[in-house]
């Protein structure tokens, strides 16, 4: 808990008592609240009939809740979108036809697991990437659901991974090389720590600056070689010196890795003027600075973004510390890094199939 | 954050729900199939319905044909 929230735990417990910090820790963390609630009316559904389903709906939108959090704290430009349970207990014949929408069964809390992965997947078939997938093919959408489901189930509901694997994810993946072989791409990206803040990042931004009817194929081999990029990006060895631009007809952006010692030593942000002129000419309008998250390097990486900033009409967009497995020798190894997302301030847009 | 609301019926509720809909009858007597698969609709193994056309339509319990049902109603379809 950081230190000023549990200064004001302390604060609140004095006066109020531990009614007030029950209250207080609703406010701050109604995710994290609705998932404890969900382990007492699991108990509860025992003796109280009642509880039942109010375990399903505390276990499902508490950790779907929750997880939507943890995406929106490494992708900026993701706009989190919460599930809420409405059960509907009578039916009329007029609005079920007025809503036009699809009424999902949920079983008896035994069968939790089945419930539990069948409204996550419709729920993120629904809101993850809503503008974005408007653009891309049925399977990069299909395979991204896929790939954040099964994250989401990693990090918030292990009990339910074997059961989307057998029922969910293996049945799609045998039945699509194309689904199989981005899962294949998104798991690669993911061990450099790039799926969430650069992929799904640009495919939101894509979402937000294409508009009209526009599903033409480019845009469809755009995100393909998009995913290419980033997957050979996450593959390369430290040091080892590959295409660090994608600059795409609807993506534009670079990756520049501050971190060799000699470079970090000196301090000196000449070198990375002269690269990012040179990038920012030919129109590059997002560019990721990552480096170690060490003192050194945080100093030089956030004196680049400084003169980008000032130089070339760049805004910091967002800033995270995130841990990526990269390439040594044949071998992942863990590292700590930051990463800064500097942004053009007027970024194109793409209105129909003429603008460039 | 903002939320989205997902309708869903309870086991508890699902006869009275049909009922409602007039359509207990007809998957009692399994005359309904799943639009995806074409399986016969039971009690047992519906696992959603939507309207489509003035009809209400059904999908059962296999995670294909739910996903079917979510493109479904995701509409636009294409293919790289």
């Amino acid at each position: 808990m950081p230190e000023n929230v549990e200064k004001l735990v302390t604060v609140i417990f004095s006066f109020f008592g531990g009614v007030g910090v029950i209250g207080l820790l609703i406010f701050l963390f109604p995710e994290k609240v609705q998932i404890w609630s969900s382990y007492g009316w699991k108990f509860l559904k025992v003796i109280f009939k009642g509880a039942e389903k109010k375990y399903i709906a505390c276990d499902i939108q508490g950790h779907i809740n929750d997880y939507n959090n943890i995406i929106n704290k490494k992708v900026r430009a993701y706009e989190p979108v919460g599930v809420q349970i409405k059960w509907i207990e009578k039916a009329n014949v007029e609005s079920f036809f007025k809503d036009g929408v699809l009424l999902i069964r949920m079983r008896k809390s035994d069968d939790q697991s089945k419930n539990f992965v069948a409204a996550t997947m419709v729920f993120l078939s629904q809101v993850m990437l809503r503008k974005g997938k408007r653009y891309i093919s049925s399977t990069q959408k299909r395979s991204i659901d896929l790939f954040v489901a099964k994250r989401l189930f990693e990090e918030e509901k292990p009990e339910v991974l074997e059961y989307f694997v057998e029922n969910f994810l293996v049945p799609n993946t045998n039945s699509s090389k194309q689904v199989a072989d981005y899962f294949d791409k998104y798991s690669v990206i993911d061990k450099a720590g790039l799926f969430f803040p650069i992929l799904i990042q640009e495919l939101t931004f894509l979402g937000s600056k294409v508009f009209g009817q526009r599903k033409d194929s480019l845009i469809i081999s755009e995100v393909k070689g998009l995913i290419d990029f980033l997957k050979n990006y996450s593959e390369r060895e430290l040091g080892a010196k590959i295409p660090n631009c994608f600059n795409g007809r609807y993506c534009h952006f670079g990756v520049v890795i501050i971190a060799r010692a000699v470079n970090v030593d000196s301090g000196k942000i000449a070198l990375f003027v002269k690269y990012l002129s040179k990038i920012i000419n030919v129109g590059i309008e997002n560019i990721y600075m990552i480096g170690p998250d060490e003192e050194r390097a945080v100093k030089l990486i956030e004196n680049v973004c400084r003169w980008v900033e000032k130089e070339r009409g760049f805004q910091q967009y967002q800033s995270i510390k995130y841990s990526p497995h990269i390439k040594f020798n044949g071998k992942r190894v863990k590292v700590d890094n930051l990463m800064i997302l500097v942004r053009k301030k007027n970024t194109r847009y793409h209105y129909d199939s003429e603008s460039n | 954050m903002k939320k989205e609301r997902m309708k869903v019926i309870h086991d508890n509720d699902l006869e009275q729900v049909l009922k409602d809909l007039g359509i207990y009858e007809d998957i009692v007597a399994q005359r309904k199939k799943c639009k995806f698969c074409e399986h016969i609709i039971d009690l047992d193994n519906l696992q959603g319905l939507f309207p489509e056309s003035g009809d209400i339509k059904f999908c059962c319990d296999t995670p294909e044909c739910l996903e079917k049902a979510y493109v479904f109603l995701n509409k636009d379809e294409d293919d790289a």
